[in-house]
């Protein structure tokens, strides 16, 4: 992870952020995650994705 | 330190009568405080060019600017319009963008990942209210997007009003405008191969007067002077605005067998007229039938300056085909050799500039005109 984010690959970084908020962890990891697999896919522009984690987040109390 | 009551009197001298002004004093061209005040009341209090469309071709794409050390980012929104912001984060000042690039996506600052949509609004602030909570009621994003900066695009070179209390643009470019009406209607093509700079050891000044008059062309540029003879050219001078020269016998030969196209429906005039206008402070431009080109002057310090040529073409075949690149590396070429011409006189000026008892130098009534056209205009905005 911390390679790609000097790699410019952010599609791939906010995917994997997003996975691993899936793992069985304590929300505030889980909203953690979520929230760098939020700026990542700002960061690609990504919008469909955006929305989705943004939907994620909202529930979790991160928005 | 400089004061301004120290140059007060050689500022009301150049705004006198030509026969009788004296050049601006030599302060303005020797030291850093003179530099200053001219940062301050010449280039932030009023419109400047400080890059081109073409720097910035596509939609995301942005070039970060030091404009005189206040740090602007110029950018290509979604839409297509160029924008201009301040070029730092609103949350602890970070500089957002550090080297022209395309941003498919939003803006993110670097530090804390504050991210900014290409529109300006503040889209992400990740983490503000505590771990993974990204809201707080004390950051309303309505409130706290990049700082817009008042700019405009005028073939296709991009002006920007930093004080925010300049005149609106279209007044202020209005007269030049008018007077290149039959060119500003027309898309202009940015030439493949056809940018280059300059780092001259000048004060901005000297560029600016330099480029301004004719007179120096038959001991400067005889190259130039055995086509297009001085008698051919006349002055032109908009007090308060641009000055410049322009000439009736422009008609080069790059090659005996191709030419430029030229811009659709031009008066007859523009077949061999073409015309130099420096618009201030710091765009010198260069009108012709089948091309424009520019030069924008970065002032660096009292004593340098970096000249950023461009050269723009009537169509888009003639601007980037490999059928025309032969002759618009021509053509870039022989405009490359005229400038580095005057690079001797006026690196010889600003030595000049340092003897002690130089009171400004005397203008010629006659062929100085528009030199002190921009004299005047310098010494109004610092003396009021
Ligand atoms: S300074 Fe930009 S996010 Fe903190
Ligand atoms: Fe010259």
């Amino acid at each position: 992870m911390r390679a790609l984010h000097d790699s410019g690959q952010h599609g791939e970084l906010s995917h994997l952020h997003e996975e691993a908020a899936t793992r069985p962890l304590p929300l505030e990891a889980r909203r953690f995650h979520l929230t760098h697999a939020w700026v990542y896919a700002l960061v690609e522009g990504d919008a469909p994705h955006v929305a989705r984690l943004e939907d994620q987040l909202r529930v979790l109390g991160g928005l | 330190m400089l004061d301004i009551r120290d140059i007060a009197q050689g500022l009301r001298s150049a705004m006198g009568p030509i026969e009788e002004a004296n050049g601006l004093p030599s302060p303005l061209y020797t030291s850093a405080e003179g530099f200053e005040l001219e940062r301050k009341q010449l280039f932030h209090a009023g419109w400047t060019c400080i890059a081109y469309g073409k720097d910035v071709p596509h939609p995301g794409d942005a070039k970060p600017v030091s404009f005189l050390g206040a740090p602007l980012l110029v950018l290509r929104d979604r839409d297509g319009a160029v924008r201009v912001y301040e070029n730092v984060c609103r949350h602890r000042g970070m500089i957002l963008v550090d080297a022209p690039r395309n941003f498919g996506g939003v803006i993110r600052c670097p530090y804390h990942s504050w991210c900014y949509s290409l529109d300006g609004k503040l889209r992400a602030t990740p983490h503000v209210g505590g771990p993974g909570i990204n809201r707080h009621d004390s950051i309303n994003p309505d409130e706290t997007g990049l700082t817009p900066v008042r700019a405009a695009i005028w073939m296709d070179c991009i002006f920007v009003d930093v004080s925010g209390t300049a005149p609106a643009f279209d007044d202020w470019i209005a007269p030049l405008a008018a007077r290149w009406a039959d060119f500003t209607d027309k898309p202009l093509y940015p030439g493949a191969g056809s940018s280059f700079t300059l780092d001259v050891h000048c004060n901005w000044k000297l560029a600016i007067e330099n480029y301004c008059e004719s007179y120096h062309l038959p001991w400067v540029h005889p190259g130039l002077n055995s086509y297009s003879k001085l008698e051919d050219h006349y002055h032109i001078e908009a007090p308060g605005a641009f000055s410049g020269q322009g000439t009736v016998v422009y008609n080069p030969k790059l090659s005996d067998t191709q030419s430029f196209p030229n811009f659709a429906d031009l008066p007859a005039k523009w077949d061999t007229g073409a015309e130099y206008v420096s618009l201030f402070p710091n765009l010198m431009l260069g009108i012709h039938r089948d091309h424009m080109f520019a030069i924008r002057l970065d002032p660096i310090s009292h004593e340098r300056t970096i000249e950023n040529v461009d050269i723009w073409y009537a169509s888009e075949e003639a601007a980037t085909s490999d059928a025309y690149a032969e002759l618009r590396a021509t053509n870039a070429a022989m405009w490359k050799d005229i400038f580095i011409e005057d690079i001797s006189v006026v690196e010889g000026m600003q030595k000049g500039r340092h003897a002690t008892n130089f009171d400004g130098g005397r203008f010629s009534a006659v062929m100085d005109s528009p030199t002190h056209v921009f004299h005047a205009w310098v010494a109004q905005r610092l003396h009021g």
